[in-house]
């Protein structure tokens, strides 16, 4: 199918994406890589009036070594970040997960700002800026504020940012333990995990298995107080609400996400 | 990149470049174009502009690239007919083409 009608208009600035989003409020979405809501649009899940394209923005495409943390503009692709040096060297984790989105022409185009933004539970890196403890920064009418990744998916779809806000930067503090893992299970090569699993050392996220992205907390508190792996990896479902669909039903994803984060954590603390 | 999850408005300013922009003014073959043509990499040829264009821009990242990485870089393109067992040789014998 086709998108129904929308106007389009093209920031030049973050100023002037701020300026257009206020002007035409809730009828507006910004696309940055396109590769979430062009697809959204020709299904007609989504029907924007006004799409504000920020995806020329390209002073908001970076990564830089601030000292105690990586600050990622919200615009970089993720085949830049798949292939960053940088992040190769402090954030593994990241570089790893972007290169499991989609495919290559996703990865050309696709943001990891236009994909934290999205709100999909079923996506790879807003598993993994909650398992980095990333830190989100945003610009609206108001001026720009932080917000926590642990405050930041809040549901289906939703995220906490407000109308007219744009997503403008990903903060990664340089995670303590250097051990990691990106497992995902998917049925073929280029789809969604069906569950995935992100570690950092002793913190755990997972890839749909609830509306939002979830920290696996339980499993987190038993490695706290000592438990090995397999115990720990064992109550990975526990706190989580997944979905049953095509894919697999309820208990075969509490299965998944106890199988994936066994691994996980095995292969995390090999690399550690 | 995905024709079909890109505006046209998105590309306004920009220079596109399809399979059908990839031969030399004077008719010649591009050197992927012609590897495809020489260790037969298609029979419908439905996929093929696709796998060409998505090989161009993978030998420009990675332009002695190994099988397994001709493979990954080309997980974006579906083929019914093949196997890929020829595409894939079709890349790598444009790759050994390469001069540089």
């Amino acid at each position: 199918m086709i998108p129904a009608a929308f106007t389009y208009k093209r920031a030049r600035s973050v100023d002037e994406a701020l300026e257009l989003a206020s002007q035409f409020g809730e009828d507006a979405k910004f696309l940055a890589g396109g590769h979430s809501l062009l697809p959204l649009m020709k299904l007609r899940l989504a029907v924007p009036e006004v799409i504000v394209d920020v995806g020329r923005l390209a002073d908001l495409s970076y990564i830089r070594d601030e000292g105690d943390h990586i600050a990622i503009g919200a615009l970089t692709r993720h085949h830049d970040l798949e292939y960053s040096g940088l992040l190769g060297r402090e954030l593994p984790l990241l570089a790893f997960a972007a290169g499991q989105v989609g495919d290559p022409q996703i990865r050309h185009r696709g943001t990891i700002g236009g994909s934290l933004a999205h709100g999909d539970p079923a996506s790879d890196l807003p598993a993994v800026v909650l398992a980095l403890d990333a830190t989100l920064v945003a610009r609206g009418p108001d001026g720009e504020r932080q917000i926590r990744s642990g405050e930041f998916f809040l549901g289906l779809f939703d995220t906490a940012l407000q109308a007219g806000e744009l997503l403008t930067e990903i903060r990664v503090p340089k995670p303590p333990v250097t051990g990691w893992s990106f497992q995902k299970f998917t049925k073929r090569a280029i789809d969604w995990a069906i569950v995935g699993v992100a570690v950092q050392g002793d913190a755990v996220a997972l890839v749909n298995m609830a509306h939002a992205p979830v920290r696996a907390s339980a499993v987190e508190q038993a490695l706290a107080e000592g438990a090995p792996v397999r115990d720990a990896a064992a109550r990975a479902a526990e706190g989580t609400r997944p979905v049953a669909d095509l894919n697999a039903t309820v208990a075969f994803r509490e299965h998944l996400a106890r199988v994936l984060t066994a691994r996980g954590l095995e292969e995390a603390r090999s690399r550690a | 990149m995905k024709s079909c999850t890109v505006l046209a408005a998105q590309a306004d300013g920009s220079e596109v470049v399809t399979a059908e922009g990839l031969a030399s003014d004077s008719g010649e073959m591009h050197r992927v174009q012609r590897a495809f043509h020489e260790q037969h990499g298609l029979q419908c040829g439905f996929c093929t502009p696709g796998m060409v264009m998505a090989a161009v821009s993978l030998l420009r990242e990675n332009p002695h690239p190994t099988e397994e990485q001709v493979r990954s870089g080309l997980e974006g393109n579906l083929c019914r007919c093949t196997g890929y067992h020829n595409i894939v040789k079709a890349v790598l014998a444009a790759a050994d083409a390469d001069p540089s």
